[in-house]
């Protein structure tokens, strides 16, 4: 047991920065309604600001100007730590006031892709500015001579302190919130802030303040423990962020003490794997450190969740509407030539353009089911996609499946595990079903993309895919010389005009007409007879399908499946280009894939500009989050209202005067 | 020095600062791949058969000759180039820039083989989208070989399809090991093996424990030592911590390993975490040896770590003499940059020393083609380097053995120098282990 205890402490500073990363994101949504996926993002700045300070340089993010100012000399600790406070307190309140406060009306959904986006400038500024001090160490600020507390538990003391500095932070916060006028006002725009705007509040400024708020909180930490760790770009970004959002959720997004000790326990449990993975042979030898606490956590939130839908019901359905159309021939015929003459006339080129427009519209169609007909989030579509993918290269290579059968399958065991990961949206819903989706994502991606005996090792070449073949017709897009042929885009096309037609048919039947009920009302497609539950795991399965298609797809494309086409941050940039098409319609996902990265927009701007800049990704993500503030219901949607406004004025300047 | 720099290639050093580390050759936090360094060559002996020039010891013959090679005037020899830049943690531009000088000064010293070089560069972004559309569009460009820096998914049915034949500096992702192309260098897979040998042979280990970071490019990298440690008859004990781990994290790991009654520690953490697991390792006062990659035997971790370092061994490393191959690469280099030979700084080209013993090599082996009356084109280049004729990879080694290993045939290098960190001394070659061949251990 003592060796449990050991372990257990050993984790308490990687513990203390999930917790702090956890009370960030819940202060963060509590005064704005922001799950802020930068906010690890935004640490990591703060704790290379005061490394660069304690070097004796200045840090600077703007593109254009040099990535650092040389001092005259080291900037001591006692000044570095409040520097680089203010540093985080600045860019937290700027984020807020340039992306989130103009998107407040906005579906909650458009916030979280605009968080997506975030994510991505800031981490990308961070890497292009730190390239260069990627094993940065800084001297010690706590005390870390060991301590033996019981037996042979001798443990260095600096996580000790950390722990207990964000336990008394935590504890002062919590205080402050419920004791302070200014606390209760926050909690009160939480609750209702229309309600408080009412009462005189102002809720844009308390989120403004939550951010600073909470990146002051994670920044404190984030310096503190930097001297215990190399630091990394990514190491508070994406690393310690994921079981971060798990304790958040834990704590229903609410609770700063439920967060704090959910996060303790996570990043303890981690630690203890190291003893665990001696003790008990049955755990998994890859991916079980991290997967196992998530899993844990999903399962306890799922039995944990209200049956009975509450506000955040309310945010789903803040969706742009789903219109019952049913496209004419013309616009049929004319997508369908648009698409054979993408693949037949264009070059090599722009053919792996469309080739990537076409695929991304396929996973579009599973968000439009998912979230535009269900009502559902989720953040794993793309896990459900590799499954498919590395699924296919099993089934065709080991099992001998033939095509069509061996895709059709691989995506059904998609749909299987999509309909699994279901069972928590039978309890939670909106943001905490995103996080927990999330975290399914990532549990997947570390117990099955990580693990060389189902993803493939060197000896096996990877997970390779035969080209699809239909008797001695050889579909595949590279086959004898010919390196693009376009047979392999027109299946493509045939699949996603396939689905699309599945997509529409599906709206406009009772199946759909249910899965809208459930989207507008729970309570009310309960009241009039719909199985709530058996219509989300339906939503989910169906998804999954079209995403494990589209995984599938890929395979295909490529020859070989890759985790990269699939991991959690391809999920993330799914939904990010899904919500940013348009999330409801299959022209949105049509309009989806096309301004998919890589796909014919992308492909048409990068021949324009013929650019290789180093900040083509930055800019990339300003793009998105500048173009999600102009149309925070997607692009399809104001294509629609753009074109019925021509319409309008064309009808009008018919009329005789 | 050139050892050096390859060291801090395959660390992923990028020099300028003194303080950082640098990209991994893997995608994840995985452990860095070591480059095969060149064979020290004995005092007073020239090993290489290659040449007909007496070569100052340590330079490999086609140093010996380049300068003196008039400026190329035939067909220009269309060199394609993929390499990925942009992408925050692939971004490795440093490999396009030295290929970029190499050719420039090939092209005042007699080329490929009398062909002037011209360089065709697509960037990739890190994702098989963009592989592929950069395989389309060399190909379409017509070019004679493809030569891969950094590229994750390179899409070998493309240029198979083609005919066009594929050189790579390092294969990173298994893909590349079964793939129809050659590879300079061996990646993980064979300083796994490299490792494996040195556990046997040096350490006579029965039972070792591995030390790895719980993601892709870890796992893999383990998976493939622990296939090489059964080929050695070796045990094992598998140990995962965090891509994130802190000090206390590593020490965790390390006292659950010096419970486990083993002879050795194989630490497969990257340049993140090497630091951490020396400094656990003293904290500990354990005294078992640890046996690490090039991943942790750069300047900026070995600085830090001062005395921590004592009792590591290194894969992948060699001696820091200066040899007139270091003085050609700055030669280049100075004169692409327009700045003085003596600025640049070797160790400070990261990734790009691997770019640069690609094209060397090539222009290397298209001068003994000529040389021997043949016309210089892209296959002949590929047949060449896949034959095996006694010719050497520059600088001064690796021993070119393409395809020696039947399961992992687009390999051609399997030897790495071994050497230990001593305190007060630094890096020293271990005797009888300047050049380990992985083939012996190759799963």
């Amino acid at each position: 047991m003592s060796d449990y205890l050991y372990y257990a402490l050993l984790g308490s500073g990687a513990a203390a920065i999930i917790a702090a990363l956890a009370v960030g994101l819940v202060v963060t949504y509590q005064g704005s309604g922001v799950v802020n996926l930068a906010h690890g993002a935004t640490a990591t700045w703060t704790a290379f600001t005061y490394a660069e300070l304690r070097r004796g340089a200045v840090a600077l993010p703007i593109p254009g100007l040099p990535a650092r100012v040389v001092l005259a000399g080291e900037v001591p600790s006692w000044m570095a730590l409040p520097i680089s406070l203010v540093v985080a307190v600045v860019l937290a309140w700027v984020i807020h006031r340039v992306v989130f406060r103009p998107l407040r009306n906005a579906p909650p959904l458009a916030r979280m892709v605009a968080a997506v986006a975030l994510l991505i400038v800031v981490l990308s500024i961070v890497d292009r500015r730190m390239a260069d001090v990627r094993a940065l160490r800084t001297p010690h600020l706590l005390p870390r001579e060991p301590v033996t507390l019981y037996g042979d538990v001798t443990v260095p003391r600096d996580g000790l302190w950390l722990v207990l500095i964000v336990v008394v932070m935590a504890a002062v916060l919590w205080v402050w919130s419920r004791r302070t006028v200014i606390g209760l006002r926050v909690r009160a725009a939480a609750e209702n802030d229309k309600a408080a705007q009412m009462l005189g509040f102002s809720p844009q400024r308390y989120a403004s303040a939550s951010f600073a708020v909470a990146a002051l909180f994670t920044g404190i930490v984030a310096v503190l423990i930097t001297p215990m760790l190399q630091l990394t770009p990514t190491v508070f970004s994406l690393g310690y962020l994921v079981p971060a959002l798990g304790a958040a959720v834990v704590a229903r997004l609410r609770s700063v003490p439920v967060a704090v000790a959910a996060a303790l326990a996570t990043g303890m449990a981690q630690s203890m794997y190291t003893q665990a993975q001696m003790d008990l042979s049955w755990l998994p030898a890859r991916g079980g450190r991290e997967a196992l606490p998530l899993l844990v956590i999903i399962v306890a939130v799922a039995l944990g969740g209200a049956k009975v839908p509450g506000r955040n019901e309310l945010e789903v359905a803040r969706l742009p509407a789903v219109p019952a159309t049913t496209p004419s021939v013309a616009a049929v015929v004319g997508l369908l030539a648009v698409g054979v003459v993408g693949s037949v006339a264009l070059g090599p080129l722009w053919r792996g353009a469309v080739l990537t427009t076409l695929i991304a519209a396929v996973f579009a169609l599973s968000f439009v089911v998912l979230t535009g007909f269900g009502g559902q989030v989720s953040l794993a579509q793309l896990a459900f996609a590799g499954v498919a993918g590395f699924g296919l290269s099993k089934l065709t290579t080991a099992w001998g499946l033939p095509f069509p059968l061996a895709p059709l399958v691989a995506a059904a065991i998609a749909a299987v595990l999509g309909m699994v990961v279901a069972l928590p949206a039978l309890r939670i819903r909106g943001t905490e079903l995103a996080i927990i989706t999330f975290a399914a994502g990532v549990a997947i991606s570390e117990l099955v993309f990580k693990n060389p005996d189902l993803v493939g090792s060197p000896d096996t070449g990877g997970s390779p895919v035969p080209n699809p073949r239909l008797g001695t017709w050889d579909l595949g897009l590279v086959a004898g010389s010919a390196t693009s042929r376009p047979v392999f885009p027109l299946m493509v096309l045939a699949v996603l005009a396939g689905c699309a037609w599945f997509v529409i048919r599906l709206r406009n039947s009772p199946t759909g007409r249910r899965m809208l009920a459930v989207r507008a009302s729970e309570r009310a497609a309960t009241a009039c007879g719909v199985h709530v539950a058996s219509v989300k795991i339906g939503v989910f399965g169906v998804a999954a399908f079209l995403a494990g298609l589209g995984g599938c797809l890929t395979a295909y494309r490529f020859g070989n499946v890759s985790d990269a086409s699939f991991g959690v941050v391809a999920s993330l940039m799914a939904l990010t280009v899904a919500y940013l098409g348009g999330i409801t319609t299959v022209g949105g996902a049509l309009t989806a894939g096309v301004v998919a990265a890589s796909g014919v927009v992308f492909y048409g701007l990068s021949r324009l500009s013929d650019s290789t800049g180093r900040w083509d990704v930055t800019i990339g993500g300003v793009l998105l989050i500048v173009v999600l503030i102009r149309w925070p219901e997607g692009l399809a949607v104001a294509l629609g209202q753009g074109s019925a406004k021509v319409r309008r004025r064309v009808v009008a300047s018919r009329r005789p005067h | 020095m050139v050892v050096a720099a390859v060291m801090v290639a395959a660390c992923g050093g990028s020099g300028d600062t003194g303080s950082g580390q640098t990209p991994t050759t893997t995608p994840s936090s995985g452990p860095a791949t070591p480059a095969p360094t060149p064979s020290t060559t004995s005092p007073g002996s020239d090993a290489s058969t290659d040449g007909q020039v007496p070569v100052e010891v340590g330079a490999d013959p086609f140093t010996a000759v380049v300068a003196d090679l008039p400026a190329p005037t035939g067909a220009p020899f269309r060199l394609g180039l993929v390499n990925t830049e942009g992408v925050p943690g692939l971004d490795f531009p440093e490999i396009r820039t030295v290929i970029e000088a190499a050719a420039a000064y090939l092209n005042g010293h007699g080329g490929f083989g009398g062909r002037p070089v011209e360089l065709l560069t697509c960037i990739a972004a890190g994702s098989p989208e963009s592989s592929q559309a950069c395989a389309q569009e060399l190909v379409a460009k017509r070019v004679d070989v493809v030569l891969l820096g950094f590229d994750l998914f390179a899409h070998y049915p493309t240029y198979g399809a083609a005919g066009v034949p594929v050189i790579g500096a390092l294969p990173i992702l298994p893909p590349d090991y079964q793939a129809d192309a050659l590879f300079v260098t061996g990646g993980n897979l064979t300083v796994t093996a490299a490792m494996a040998g040195v556990a046997s042979r040096h350490f006579a280990a029965s039972k070792v424990a591995i030390i790895s970071a719980d993601d892709l490019g870890s796992n893999s990298t383990e998976a493939s030592l622990i296939a090489a440690l059964n080929v050695a008859g070796i045990g094992h004990v598998s140990l995962k911590g965090a891509a994130s781990e802190t000090d206390a994290g590593f020490q965790g790991l390390l006292r659950q390993a010096s419970r486990q009654g083993v002879d050795l520690v194989v630490s497969l953490y990257g340049g993140d975490g090497c630091l951490g697991i020396m400094l656990g390792r003293v904290a500990l006062g354990i005294a078992t040896p640890v046996l690490s990659t090039t991943a942790c035997a750069g300047d900026q971790v070995l600085s830090q770590a001062g005395e921590a370092a004592a009792g590591w061994t290194f894969a992948g490393v060699g001696d820091d003499a200066d040899t007139p191959d270091d003085r050609l690469i700055r030669t280049m280099v100075a004169a692409f940059r327009n700045v003085d030979p003596g600025t640049v700084d070797t160790g400070g080209l990261g990734l790009g020393i691997l770019g640069l013993i690609g094209i060397m090599s090539l222009a290397k082996f298209a001068h003994l083609i000529a040389e021997a009356g043949s016309e210089v084109t892209g296959a002949a280049l590929y047949e060449f380097m896949g034959a095996d004729q006694g010719v050497d990879f520059w600088p001064s080694g690796p021993t070119k053995m393409c395809g020696r290993s039947a399961t992992y045939p687009s390999v051609c290098s399997f030897d790495f120098p071994v050497a230990e960190y001593v305190v007060g001394e630094g890096l020293r070659q271990l005797p009888g282990l300047a050049s380990v061949s992985a083939l012996d251990f190759l799963p």
